[in-house]
């Protein structure tokens, strides 16, 4: 596995890095900058060495030549190359000549003859003196009136033959003797020839570069050869058209491109960088420390809540951020905590619900089975003794079962429906005094056989028609009074309303067993009885009052028990409801009643045997001509040949179910009433049904006055 | 009358002595050349005898031709000079021709030839000889070198023993003369000969030989043969009393010595009082000619060989000295026998001139000996062409 880098080395090595390459280019970018400086100020400087070189140059010359001036009529000197006699003196001349002129290296004289006529020191004897001849012929030639003192530059080929580019430079001094004649007031003798000696020129000059004095190609004996690549400056001092002479000055200085000055400078900013570079390692170093330490802490806290000891910390953390994560963790161990209590707690629910179900079911079973078996042995007996006296008991015991199952079975399916949160209040006026009386005529003869008078005090309600869900309502004072009823053997049951403006009070009110205060809290839980022994005694599915709960929960009342064990139990229901007219009564009994659809044509797709029988029987008091199909292709093709006036679909069928039954005829016929037959009964079901096109629905088992309401509803 | 004689005596005396005075506030400027003779005393002797002062110009004797030349230009001449007779030919120092009434009887005929310079009597011929002769150390070596060139090639020197003042061309012209006798014919010169080229080429022999020591000029050989260092020494006959009086009997004189066959042969001339600036023609004639009568004088004559060791012009006096029985003596008399008389033409100060440059510029290696020849014959005859010109102008 790759090894992980640690974060705080990783800044400290990134930063410093980038530091140092900061740094870098910093310098490298300084250095240029003062390299440029550095050769613009060089250029500069040079230029002006140049220049001051020049007029040095031409200064000293000039002085010289200011000084020599006079030599020119010196008598020794120009009567030599006539008079031989001379040569001491004119050798003495010469030699105080050059040696009092440090520009002077050596001193000749020529006369225009092939032969020097004297120099000093000796080896200007040996130089070439044909060169010379030709230039004194020159002067000779002129005999200029004024006094010009030229400037010669003579190749050393020229001098002596040797195969340099170099050149000595002479004064060229004209030697004359006055004489006195208005047209020739000279008579030129000769020319003494100065060879100028530079050294001090270029010692002088030394500081200011590498000089070489240029005459064309030709270079100045004692100065550097340069090359024109290697010169830096180049100017001109004796132009070949006013001076008669081309010399150039080519200076060349050998620098570094560092100067001492840039390397301090270069250096002063990488000794800076340096120490800044130290700082930021030990300001990082003590970074990571401050860092690393809390986080070692937060480590530590986070092994601990790893290890599920989710403690909190209160470490006062140097950074904010880390102190935000710190708090962060704590928030997190507290929510884990909590979580995990919450867990915990609901893990006990769900143990305590798992082992409630696991009665429910047991209870479930029971009471399933009970008035299963009450039907069970009333067909069994039927089946073996026809005693019509019998039969008629029989049968009203089998149906009596037969409602209990079925008000168990709605029972869940209203449990169901309210735990889905699917069960809708609906409001319409009703009549409280009504709906407790019909309760009391579903228990009365129950509790007639018990002895217990079943008594409805309505005095104190002063307007009983209200807005509210009759359905629901008379269901909860149903579960109320049936316990009253399966938990009084003597005494009496009360049922009593009052109200107060909105506010309606309704009291169930027993002489039972009453209800110990440890159950009573727990009374209104589903699947919760006051006690198991509750059920083996009296039976029932514990669901009765959580339903009655949350149904009065969802009309927005409550609920509550005063019980006391052996005396009697009151229930306490409070609910506002609105006050409303008198309602119009319709013709209810007419709704219930058998319809009449003689010469109407019933078209059943169903495809169990039994239920098309049971279905047959109930529609045959209506003298409708009924034609049943057993399966969903059967049933199209009926339709499509019979053209029913009602048509009723159970909706799991084989080949074609219901729905798509629905579908194909709706695509047919939008006007024909469709009634769906069907065990499917919940509340999400019963909706989609009738998106899909059916108009009303008929829940399994059928119960005979729910079938002819929905068909006279239709008809109507 | 007594009185009055003696009052007349002193009148006389006090005129005599005034005249003295008067004589005695009365100069001569002489130049001399400062290596060769004393003069001196025979000048202290004079102004003591004719009150005429006598300021002496001492100039080394190389510098003395230009510094002549030099004052010649600034018309600041001396009125005197004792030079070599053939500085008589230098027309810048405009000699004064002289009376040949000045000349003393007892001259030869060879010595009065060295008084004239273009047949005109420029000079008063006052010592004879100035030729060099061969001295050599007799403590060092019993016999003087004969054949010069043939010792040359005999030996290897480790250290110079002839002592040759190499760049002295009174020493060059032996050379010279060795193989031709004359250098100017007709008043002209005659440099660029064989002998000349010839007498380079011995020269540079003689150089590169060893056994001389051509750096060493006139007073340090001097100095080296006087300590004994050198064997031989060539040198004039005025450096005889010298070199008498450091080495005693030791010092032996002989003749110059053959070089491969041929005799070197000096020049001898007279050293003469000449009057630059036409002198003769000034107020100073008078006391100029007191001073030639003084130096011509029988008595000063006589004296020459004893106080200057020079030859006297005077032919009795030179007799005199024949007679003596001084063998040194009589050997520098006889060596003038293998001398020729240095001529006095001008152009032969020209000549000094052009050989002594030819021989530098030769030994310098600028030259070949033919460039060398021919360097020297065209120097001297430009400068005679302009002397010439400048006498015509």
């Amino acid at each position: 596995m790759k090894q992980k880098h640690s974060i705080v080395k990783e800044i400290k090595r990134k930063i410093t890095t980038l530091f140092s390459i900061f740094l870098l280019i910093l310098v490298a970018m300084v250095s240029f900058a003062l390299l440029e400086q550095q050769a613009a100020l060089i250029q500069e400087d040079l230029k002006r060495k140049g220049n001051s070189l020049i007029n040095d140059f031409k200064a000293q010359i000039n002085e010289l030549i200011y000084q020599l001036a006079p030599i020119s009529e010196d008598y020794i000197l120009s009567s030599l190359p006539n008079n031989l006699l001379y040569t001491q003196h004119a050798i003495k001349i010469l030699t105080q000549v050059v040696d009092n002129n440090a520009m002077i290296k050596s001193a000749f004289i020529n006369d225009g003859s092939i032969f020097t006529v004297e120099g000093y020191p000796f080896y200007t004897l040996k130089w070439n003196s044909k060169v010379f001849s030709a230039y004194t012929n020159q002067v000779l030639s002129e005999q200029m009136r004024t006094l010009k003192i030229k400037k010669r530059v003579v190749s050393m080929a020229d001098i002596n033959g040797s195969q340099t580019k170099e050149a000595k430079l002479f004064l060229e001094i004209p030697l004359r003797q006055k004489q006195s004649s208005l047209m020739r007031p000279y008579n030129h003798t000769g020319v003494l020839f100065l060879e100028l000696d530079l050294q001090s020129f270029f010692e002088a000059s030394e500081n200011s570069g590498i000089i070489s004095l240029k005459s064309g190609d030709l270079t100045l004996e004692g100065s550097a050869e340069l090359r024109h690549d290697q010169t830096d400056y180049q100017d001109i001092i004796y132009s070949a058209v006013e001076d008669k002479i081309k010399l150039d000055l080519l200076l060349h200085r050998q620098y570094t491109p560092f100067s001492n000055d840039i390397i301090r400078a270069i250096l002063l900013i990488i000794s800076f960088g340096l120490i800044l570079v130290a700082l930021l390692v030990w300001y990082l170093r003590k970074l990571s420390k401050r860092l690393i330490n809390p986080m070692l802490v937060l480590e530590r806290h986070c092994d601990r809540l790893k290890q599920g000891n989710y403690v909190t910390t209160t470490h006062d953390f140097e950074f904010k951020e880390l102190q935000t994560l710190q708090v962060t963790l704590n928030q997190l161990a507290k929510q884990i905590k909590l979580q995990i209590s919450s867990l915990e707690h609901e893990k006990i629910k769900a143990q305590s619900s798992e082992r409630a179900k696991a009665f429910f079911l047991a209870n479930m079973s029971h009471e399933l089975r009970t008035p299963l078996n009450g039907i069970y042995g009333v067909f069994q007996l039927m089946k073996h003794h026809s005693d019509a006296i019998n039969t008629n008991e029989l049968i009203t015991q089998g149906m009596t079962s037969t409602k209990t199952l079925l008000s168990l079975l709605n029972d869940l399916l209203d449990f169901s429906k309210i735990e889905a949160g699917e069960l809708k209040v609906e409001t319409v006026a009703v009549n409280l005094i009504r709906i407790a009386t019909e309760v009391k005529h579903e228990f009365i003869h129950t509790a007639d056989n018990l002895k217990v008078p079943l008594i409805v005090n309505c005095e104190k309600l002063t307007s009983p028609y209200r807005l509210a869900d009759p359905l629901r309502l008379k269901q909860i004072l149903r579960n109320l009074v049936s316990n009253a009823v399966k938990f009084t053997s003597s005494g009496e049951i009360r049922i009593v309303m009052k109200d107060a403006g909105k506010l309606v009070s309704i009291q169930v009110i027993d002489t039972g067993a009453g209800i110990n205060k440890a159950t009573v809290d727990s009374l209104f839980k589903r699947f919760q009885q006051a006690d198991p022994s509750t059920t083996r005694k009296y039976g029932g599915t514990g669901l009765g009052l959580a339903i009655v709960k949350q149904l009065t929960e969802l009309m927005g009342g409550t609920i509550c028990v005063q019980s006391e064990e052996g005396v009697g139990s009151e229930f306490k229901l409070e609910l506002n409801l609105s006050i409303c007219a008198t309602p119009l009564l319709h013709a209810h009994q007419d709704i219930h009643a058998v319809p009449q659809l003689k010469d109407k044509n019933l078209l059943l797709a169903e495809d169990n045997p039994l239920n098309q029988k049971i279905f047959s029987a109930m529609i045959k008091p209506t003298q409708a001509q009924l034609v049943i199909a057993k399966d969903g292709e059967e049933a199209i093709e009926l339709y499509k040949k019979r053209k029913p006036d009602i048509f009723f679909i159970d909706i799991q069928m084989p080949k074609k179910d219901g729905l798509e039954v629905c579908a194909e005829v709706r695509l047919d016929n939008k006007q024909i009433p469709l009634i769906a037959v069907t065990a499917n009964v919940m509340s999400g079901e019963l909706d989609s049904y009738q998106k899909l096109g059916f108009d009303a629905c008929v829940a399994k088992p059928i119960d005979m006055k729910k079938l002819y309401e929905v068909i006279n509803t239709l008809i109507q | 009358m007594q009185g009055r004689l003696i009052c007349t005596i002193f009148l006389l005396l006090s005129l005599h002595s005034g005249a003295i005075q008067a004589k005695a506030n009365v100069s001569i400027d002489i130049a001399v050349g400062l290596e060769n003779f004393d003069f001196q005393p025979l000048f202290e002797e004079f102004s003591a005898q004719t009150g005429i002062k006598i300021n002496i110009l001492a100039f080394n004797n190389n510098q003395l031709k230009s510094e002549l030349l030099q004052y010649a230009d600034a018309m600041q001449l001396p009125d005197a000079l004792i030079i070599p007779s053939d500085y008589m030919g230098l027309s810048e120092l405009r000699f004064s021709a002289i009376p040949s009434s000045w000349l003393a009887d007892k001259l030869t005929l060879r010595v009065k030839n060295t008084s004239k310079v273009g047949g005109v009597i420029k000079g008063i011929p006052l010592m004879y000889g100035n030729h060099l002769v061969l001295y050599y150390n007799r403590s060092l070596v019993p016999e003087p070198i004969t054949d010069l060139q043939h010792y040359i090639q005999q030996g290897h020197f480790k250290a110079p023993e002839l002592g040759w003042n190499f760049y002295e061309m009174y020493w060059f012209i032996t050379f010279v003369n060795a193989l031709q006798e004359e250098v100017i014919l007709s008043d002209l010169p005659h440099l660029d000969t064989r002998a000349m080229r010839l007498a380079l080429s011995n020269y540079q022999l003689l150089l590169n030989s060893g056994i001389i020591d051509a750096d060493c000029a006139y007073q340090c050989l001097m100095n080296r043969f006087k300590s004994a260092q050198l064997r031989y020494f060539v040198n004039g006959i005025w450096a005889y009393q010298q070199l008498k009086d450091t080495l005693k009997d030791n010092l032996a004189i002989a003749s110059l010595p053959r070089w491969g066959g041929h005799q070197l042969i000096s020049f001898a001339s007279s050293h003469v009082l000449a009057f630059p600036a036409n002198a003769v023609e000034s107020e100073k004639k008078p006391h100029l000619k007191l001073l030639v009568e003084f130096m011509q004088s029988q008595r000063v004559q006589d004296r020459l060989w004893d106080e200057l060791k020079a030859l006297p012009t005077n032919s009795d006096s030179l007799d005199k000295l024949t007679k003596r029985k001084d063998i040194a003596l009589i050997q520098l008399i006889a060596s003038l026998n293998h001398t020729y008389p240095q001529p006095n033409e001008p152009i032969m100060a020209y000549i000094w001139e052009a050989i002594l440059k030819g021989l530098t510029r030769y030994l310098g290696g600028v030259y070949s000996v033919e460039d060398t020849t021919e360097y020297m014959q065209f120097i001297v005859t430009k400068s005679q062409k302009n002397e010439t010109k400048a006498q015509h102008r």
